[in-house]
């Protein structure tokens, strides 16, 4: 019995075998996941280019965001939103499945500041996600992804650079860029400028989650979308009522 | 009563105690202590190595060493830093007293067994002494006032028998005798020049002669009168002081002493299996009354590399208002310590912090204001339905904070219909609008809530999209006039 024939009968572990766990993290949209070869990449930080607030920027983070917020693992795991452009609103993230006692909630004036917080933030390993926008005075240089890459490394935590769409053009030592721009309100243009594992592909829409009941659901369904639905209520001022 | 046959007890007598523990600070620089009447009391080993000695006037002692520091004698000093011994040796001897002025008092045979003989107990006594490097004379003796007398003296003699011990003490002369000037004077007067001239006298003779003083000496020193004595026991508080021999002018300069002391903190907290919550660092200037800056800990701490660390980042952030001459930690808040749950196999990340070290970190360097909370507040009115919570006394750690996801604050959110849809972006202050905009999406919510107090408002609530095909969240008043309220991220 040599300890050749032992391991090749699998009856012998070794620690050099652990694998680290999978590579990437499931986005919870499918096509996104398609289209990024399996989802967000473990423990890298990506960059979502966009300009304006309301194209679906965050509802396509959401998902993931919910999911590592749900897994308990041994020491505490924040998620750090640093200088969003407003406050991220807590009932909204607790309607989405974040624990909204995880989010901590970093605002300075200096960029210095906000990018050792974000190092710290990311090498710690005690903090799953980090969402940064840190272009607001001048756009970040390749220097400082580069090290925010690194410390997400060590500390295997995901980073989320969100940038103004106009550096697309800037090359970027970040794993994975997706630029967004809004086709309607529940489809988002994602054109995937880079990627792991695969040469750069076409614009897709992608589908976000609606934000508010479909049509369908309206009681009545005569009236055309957008008017005041009329409810048993009349039309006369509340004052007249009475 | 007689006294033990065996030397039960042991002395500890630093005789330049301050001027030792100054020049650990400044290890350059000669320092002498002077007391109330200008002469040299206590001097360090370099200022002995240019000749100064004790009973010295200070005119000759700057002659001889011209660059001299000169410190005056502080006697609440020299009992803190007797103190600090103290609960230094505590781990070596049960029974310590501050019971004569220069040293420490030690019950030594009940630790025999302890550390395998007399003989072991010593050696690791006498290391763990050298260590701190102060200088000291010990001395073995059957009583307490003759272990005293031995030590003070100067004489060594930690392992010495009886006999040796009592031979000894007979052969002091007045001089090294623990007496005031009037009483050897009185002494002398009579003919006695050593001890053992003092102890053939029989006692009852003495009483007739001399005063009371000196006989209630010979009984504490022959075992007849047995002193109490107050045992030393270790504070509950770390409080530790610093006197600077040169002014501090740049915060980089506090760093020195605060290793110093931080190490010492957390060799105290190890030894007790304690956590800090809380360490003040207290500045004192010379004009200026003391400056205290205070490093809260999101999660208690026993490390001194971290301790080190959180005082360098709010150093950084913090200008010197004055030069400082003396600096004090005080760790009051002490908890039990808690090992946190590691993975064997993970890889390892030199850098691992958890949740409330990074917490700590991130709160020394930038300002308090700028690292918050998220947390949920039942109020149906948008803008009050959250909080930012800053820094708060009880320590917050993520997950647990009323469960997370759990009970008590999801109160507001479980009326609310599962329809219900919010901005992930919510604006500080509404924006108005200039007119109907947008294409309306959703059914109005409307939300009229808030007569309990000054914040009444009636709104209706709906989904829009812009021309960019944005969405965002705009809200009606009964005077129709629009406001923007949020965005959909």
């Amino acid at each position: 019995m040599s300890l050749q024939s032992l391991l090749n009968a699998g009856r012998l572990w070794r620690a050099t075998n652990h694998q680290r766990v999978q590579q990437v993290l499931s986005s919870g949209i499918a096509t996104l996941d398609q289209l990024l070869l399996g989802g967000w990449p473990k423990g890298q930080a990506t960059e979502l280019l966009y300009d304006g607030q309301g194209l679906g920027e965050l509802r396509l983070l959401l998902p993931t965001l919910a999911q590592l917020s749900q897994q308990q693992i041994a020491s505490s795991q924040w998620q750090l939103w640093l200088a969003p452009p407003f406050v991220p609103y807590p009932p909204a993230l607790h309607d989405a499945g974040l624990n909204v006692s995880q989010q901590l909630l970093v605002q300075s004036n200096d960029v210095k500041q906000q990018l050792w917080a974000a190092e710290q933030a990311l090498q710690s390993g005690s903090c799953s996600a980090v969402m940064a926008w840190l272009d607001s005075t001048q756009p970040l240089a390749s220097k400082d992804i580069r090290r925010l890459q690194v410390a997400a490394e060590q500390g295997q935590s995901q980073l989320w650079l969100m940038r103004p769409s106009n550096v697309a053009a800037q090359s970027s030592p970040a794993a994975c860029r997706l630029k967004l721009s809004a086709i309607d309100e529940q489809q988002i243009q994602v054109h995937c400028i880079k990627r792991r594992g695969g040469w750069a592909p076409q614009p897709m829409p992608i589908q976000v989650t609606a934000v508010y009941p479909s049509t369908d659901e309206i009681t009545n369904s005569n009236q055309p979308t957008g008017q005041i639905i009329q409810g048993p209520w009349s039309g006369k001022p509340l004052a007249q009522q009475a | 009563m007689a006294s033990p046959n065996l030397p039960v007890w042991l002395y500890l007598h630093f005789p330049h105690l301050q001027a030792d523990q100054l020049s650990l600070q400044n290890p350059q620089a000669p320092i002498a202590i002077l007391d109330q009447s200008k002469r040299v009391w206590q001097h360090c080993r370099l200022a002995q190595a240019s000749g100064i000695q004790t009973g010295m006037v200070f005119t000759t002692a700057l002659q001889l060493a011209p660059e001299l520091q000169l410190q005056p004698q502080r006697s609440n000093e020299q009992q803190q830093i007797l103190a600090q011994m103290a609960d230094y040796c505590y781990q070596w001897c049960a029974r310590i007293a501050l019971s004569f002025e220069q040293g420490l008092l030690l019950e030594v045979a009940t630790m025999w067994r302890l550390f395998g003989g007399r003989a072991n107990y010593w050696q690791q006594l006498q290391q763990a002494l050298q260590s701190r490097q102060l200088r000291f004379h010990a001395a073995a003796g059957t009583t307490p006032m003759a272990a005293y007398v031995l030590a003070r003296a100067g004489y060594d003699l930690p392992l010495a028998s009886t006999q040796q011990l009592n031979q000894q003490l007979q052969q002091l002369t007045l001089q090294q005798l623990p007496l005031s000037a009037s009483q050897q004077q009185s002494l002398t007067d009579v003919g006695i020049k050593q001890l053992a001239d003092l102890t053939n006298i029989p006692m009852a003779q003495w009483r007739r002669r001399f005063s009371g003083e000196i006989a209630t000496w010979l009984e504490r020193l022959n075992g007849d009168k047995v002193d109490d004595h107050c045992w030393f026991e270790p504070p509950a508080q770390f409080v530790r002081n610093w006197h600077c021999l040169h002014e501090i002018n740049h915060s980089n300069g506090l760093l020195f002493p605060l290793q110093h002391m931080l190490k010492e903190l957390s060799h105290y907290l190890r030894r007790r299996q304690l956590a800090a919550c809380a360490v003040e660092l207290i500045l004192q200037h010379r004009e200026q009354t003391d400056s205290q800056i205070s490093l809260r800990l999101a999660q208690p701490e026993h490390q001194a590399s971290e301790f080190l660390l959180l005082a360098r980042l709010r150093l950084q952030q913090l200008p010197l208002p004055e030069p400082v001459i003396g600096i004090q930690v005080v760790a009051a808040e002490l908890v039990s310590q808690q090992q946190p749950a590691t993975d064997l196999f993970a890889a390892t990340n030199s850098h691992a912090l958890d949740g409330g070290q990074l917490l700590n970190r991130l709160r020394s360097r930038l300002a308090p204001s700028d690292v918050k909370h998220l947390a949920l507040a039942a109020d149906p009115r948008p803008e009050r339905a959250f909080q930012l919570v800053t820094e708060s006394d009880t320590p917050i750690t993520a997950g647990t904070q009323n469960g997370g996801r759990g009970d008590v604050q999801d109160n507001g959110r479980d009326h609310i219909q599962d329809s219900a849809n919010r901005p992930v972006w919510l604006l500080p202050k509404p924006v108005p609008l200039p007119n109907q905009p947008w294409e309306l999406k959703s059914a109005p919510e409307r939300i009229a809530c808030g007569w309990w107090d000054d914040g009444a408002i009636q709104r209706d609530y709906f989904v829009a999209v812009d021309q960019h095909g944005q969405l965002c969240w705009v809200f009606r008043t009964p005077a129709n006039q629009w406001f923007l309220h949020g965005w959909f991220g």
